[in-house]
């Protein structure tokens, strides 16, 4: 009823720039998706385009079968006419109208009466946390609040689907993160369809049902937290979300364990379990990507891949871990080492790698 | 959720599917003819009718010879006769000297009391910013008669006080000169200036300055090498501006520069329509020089000069720490005080003296003391008296509808969609700020004088200052509303309301403070207006201005000082009124 669906949808500024080029993608009804990626990378061109508040130069957006956009069929409905609901980076809270009244005001605009308002708008505040501030002048409001009159005005008139513009980037931190989480059950409770637009990858990863990764106006990955965590498809996605080592070889040969790569760096060959779902010849330069949480301290004692020898160059204690460069062969591997045992550089250190850890990337 | 949401749902989706059928059949047409661009358009026809008809119309009449009756075809003569007649040519070399002294000396006054104000500890900086600023609200034409009144060479009060006092056996001061004209017109265009660069001044980040202090410069090597420098590019386009518009100013050397035999490009223009023969294609070649002029001097400011301005503003907030000058704060005092006696006091002063006094010699006499020429201006010149009826009938009511059309265009311009055609509208919008008011006073009468409308001159007159100050008043607005944040309307409209409705609702509401500063300047600009009606205005519409030029030919200097210090009272009284209306604090130019 709610499926969002994008297709071929290209946005130029001016007559060089290419914000968004050519991308495709599907939030299913229900769904929370995110658009992560740097800024420049199109995911709010996207998100405003979707709203009607740019005309795409091309490619179709429709929401639950109804076509709001399309470059061939000259179609694009103007905002007022999609009927959905947007929390915007900077609030948009109107400052000559009380709490009531920025909450009330979508409502009216689409014929609420009144009174149906007056309840919609108490259930709604309610909903966010803010009963009884209705009176309140919105703009003499913390910034977390104003951005729950936002939120309130956003689903207030029950949308059928709901933008979100990095709405958190503009709270403190530890606000931010507890908004996460209500953000995300407040929208599940709606069961609403949501598509979130950041930049910060903690958020689409404690948030998502899905991550739409992007950068210079192209997908670069779609799917699940989980996945685009442990299986980056290229450089660019595994070096974004997290902290990641990226090491360059040369395929070796391939067996049931998955594929041995020679990597001259670290005098060693890896054998990589994942990223193997394409033809990789025999020498082909390949990159591989290891989290530096997985790569561990104690090796088990039988020898053979995976298993280097290194000197720890830096250590520095995070609390829960220690985060060490640790030199192997001619390079520096990042090591996150659970636990508070001090581990002092000059060190040297066995580790392992399990071989389902180790991806190889596809650019 | 509830029933009652899935009914509202359930409604959207038809009111959703029936927009979605409307906009089926007619593709293209549905792109191209939404409310948006056809509000677009119709903007572009109406500023098409305002503005370049007129222009058109008027360029056209450059190069046309009129013979009584006929008119020839197209022909260079006009400018021919323009670039080689030595008293044209001195009126062009006048109108530049007069532009330059009076750009230049503005601005060195005008920049040093900004920053005494902005970031030193001159005393009484509090008390004398207003005080400073009341000639921006006056004008040029009456700070004209006042001087005159002051510093003609008989019955100049400061010459008689001079004489009798010091015992000088001539008149030591003489406005009827260059430097008196250019005197007068740098005292009125200083709070210009001041308000130029105060705003740049008072934000810019003090460790900009104090990172030069501690490197080791003082006070006034700090202030010297980075402060002026840091805001010259806003410095140089506050001087180019005042430039351009002194360039066009009538009054001021029509007043003063007849009996130095001083003419300039608009008094030129204004005789040359005026008097016997007419000369109507000399006038307009005259005119078009003074438009290039214009158009040159913003062309510099807008493509030079504006684009290099320096980024000073930080986004911390701070309070900016203010230079001690010392000793020499009571040096900076004198100055603005002194500003305030020669462009203040001294002129509504003598104005004050004047009008009270039954006949003028040059001097207060307690024997003459009467208030005939106020019981006259008030109650029984008819002339004086429509004059005012029709010069607040322009500033109300002409004031409000351009402010109206302003705030219109703003939106139209920076708002929806369709951004090409957005930069067209700001564009021909903008194109009046280069016409001198006296050039867009003839075109508009040469355009419609042989048409039904001519019979309204009223009305006539109310659209000739509608579109010559447009840019000014659309300027003002677009200002607030870029600040505003285009997320405020994009709310409103994915709320579910349309585009004239968010306007309605959410933007007009949060532009109100800047509809009214656009409102009380446009009052002030109509309520003083003397360039555009000088030639356009009829008997019966005779402005404020007109008439008090009229007077001070006709008229004792005591009747002229009364009808004056009317004006300014009107200004005054309708700068504190909008003041309070729209609740506006700072003053922006």
């Amino acid at each position: 009823m709610a499926e969002v669906v994008v297709t071929d949808l290209v946005k130029k500024f001016g007559t060089e720039t290419l914000a968004v080029d050519n991308i495709s993608f599907t939030v299913a009804e229900g769904e929370f998706v995110t658009l992560l990626g740097p800024s420049g990378c199109g995911k709010t061109t996207t998100l405003r385009c979707i709203a009607g508040l740019e005309i795409p130069d091309d490619g179709e957006i429709s929401i639950g079968g109804e076509l709001f956009t399309s470059g061939s069929k000259g179609v694009c409905l103007p905002p007022e006419k999609r009927h959905l609901g947007m929390v915007f980076q900077s609030y948009a809270i109107w400052p000559h109208m009380s709490v009531a009244e920025n909450v009330a005001y979508g409502l009216q605009a689409q014929g609420a009466s009144r009174n149906e308002a007056r309840g919609k708008v108490d259930k709604a505040l309610e909903l966010v946390g803010l009963s009884g501030l209705g009176g309140r002048n919105a703009t003499k409001l913390s910034g977390g609040q104003q951005q729950r009159v936002s939120l309130a005005r956003a689903v207030a008139y029950n949308p059928r689907v709901l933008l979100f513009d990095e709405p958190l980037s503009n709270l403190d931190a530890k606000l931010r993160e507890r908004m996460r989480l209500e953000l995300v059950n407040l929208v599940k409770e709606l069961k609403m369809t949501a598509l979130y637009v950041t930049h910060d990858q903690a958020e689409a990863m404690v948030m998502s049902d899905r991550i739409i990764i992007m950068k210079d106006g192209r997908i670069q990955q779609v799917g699940d937290p989980h996945s685009t965590y442990n299986e980056p498809t290229n450089s660019f996605v595994a070096d974004f979300i997290g902290v990641t080592n990226i090491i360059e070889g040369s395929a070796e040969e391939k067996n049931s364990g998955g594929l041995l790569v020679d990597v001259p760096k670290l005098s060693a060959k890896i054998l990589c379990g994942a990223g193997l779902d394409r033809e990789i010849g025999k020498g082909a330069k390949v990159l591989v990507t290891v989290r530096p949480e997985y790569i561990e301290l104690h090796a088990p004692d039988s020898d053979g891949a995976n298993r280097l020898e290194g000197v720890v160059d830096k250590a520095v204690y995070l609390g829960q871990s220690w985060d060490c460069l640790i030199r192997v062969g001619d390079t520096d591997l990042r090591v996150h080492v659970r636990g508070d045992e001090p581990i002092e550089p000059g060190k040297r250190v066995t580790m392992y790698i399990l071989p389902e850890r180790c991806v190889v990337l596809k650019d | 959720m509830s029933t009652e949401s899935d009914e509202t749902q359930s409604s959207l989706k038809t009111g959703a599917a029936a927009a979605q059928a409307a906009v089926a059949p007619a593709p293209f047409l549905g792109r191209m003819f939404n409310a948006e661009n056809l509000t677009k358009v119709g903007s572009l026809i109406l500023l098409t009718v305002l503005a370049i008809v007129p222009i058109t119309v008027y360029l056209q009449s450059s190069f046309r010879v009129h013979v009584e009756g006929s008119q020839l075809g197209l022909t260079l003569a006009n400018y021919v006769q323009t670039f080689t007649e030595p008293k044209i040519l001195r009126a062009i070399w006048n109108t530049l000297v007069i532009a330059v002294g009076t750009a230049f000396f503005s601005s060195i006054v005008g920049v040093a009391l900004a920053w005494f104000h902005a970031r030193t500890d001159m005393p009484w900086r509090g008390a004398l910013e207003p005080l400073t600023l009341i000639p921006f609200f006056l004008s040029s034409f009456l700070g004209a008669i006042a001087w005159w009144a002051l510093a003609a060479p008989r019955i100049g009060i400061l010459n008689r006080w001079m004489i009798d006092l010091f015992g000088v056996s001539t008149p030591p001061f003489n406005i009827y000169s260059m430097t008196g004209i250019i005197m007068v017109m740098a005292l009125f265009y200083v709070p210009y200036m001041y308000l130029f660069t105060i705003g740049s001044l008072n934000r810019m980040d003090p460790a900009l300055e104090e990172s030069a202090r501690v490197c080791g410069t003082g006070v006034l090597r700090t202030a010297l090498r980075v402060t002026i420098p840091l805001s010259t590019p806003a410095i140089l386009s506050g001087a180019i501006i005042i430039f351009v518009v002194s360039a066009g100013v009538f009054g001021v050397p029509t007043l003063l520069g007849p009996i130095a035999r001083i003419d300039t490009l608009s008094t030129v223009i204004y005789v040359k329509m005026e008097e016997y023969p007419l000369d109507l294609g000399g006038a307009a070649a005259a005119g078009s020089v003074l438009m290039l002029i214009a158009v040159i001097g913003l062309y510099v400011q807008r493509k030079i000069v504006a684009p290099r301005s320096y980024v000073t503003v930080t986004g911390k907030g701070f309070r900016p720490n203010r230079v001690m000058l010392g000793n020499w704060k009571y040096a900076a005092l004198a100055l603005n005080l002194a500003y305030i006696i020669m462009a203040v006091v001294l002129p509504l002063g003598a104005l004050f003296l004047a009008s009270i006094n039954r006949a003028w010699l040059g001097g207060f006499r307690w024997s003459q003391l009467s208030f005939y020429n106020w019981d006259f201006i008030l109650f029984s010149y008819d002339y004086a008296m429509d004059a005012m009826k029709n010069s607040l009938m322009l500033g109300f009511v002409g004031g409000f509808m351009t402010v109206v059309l302003c705030t219109f265009l703003s939106m139209v311009i920076l708002r929806g969609r369709n951004k090409k055609l957005s930069s067209v509208v700001d564009y021909v919008a903008t194109l009046p700020i280069g016409v001198p008011g006296l050039v867009m006073g003839m075109a508009f009468l040469i355009t419609w004088i042989k048409t039904p409308l001519y019979s309204f001159p009223l009305f006539l007159l109310m659209l000739a200052y509608m579109t010559r100050y447009l840019p000014y008043g659309l300027r003002t607005i677009t200002a607030i509303l870029q600040s505003l944040g285009a997320e405020l309307e994009e709310s409103s409209r994915v709320c579910g309301e349309s585009f004239i409705g968010t306007i309605r609702k959410v933007t007009v509401p949060l532009l109100r403070p800047g509809i009214f500063a656009a409102y009380l300047m446009l009052f002030i600009m109509f309520i003083r207006e003397l360039p555009v009606s000088a030639l356009l205005a009829t008997e019966d519409s005779t402005p404020m201005a007109v008439a008090l030029y009229v007077i001070s030919e006709n008229e004792a200097l005591g009747v002229v000082s009364a009808f004056a210090l009317v004006q300014a009272f009107i200004l005054l009284v309708g700068t504190i009124l909008f003041r309070r209306l729209g609740n506006i604090e700072k003053l922006s130019v």
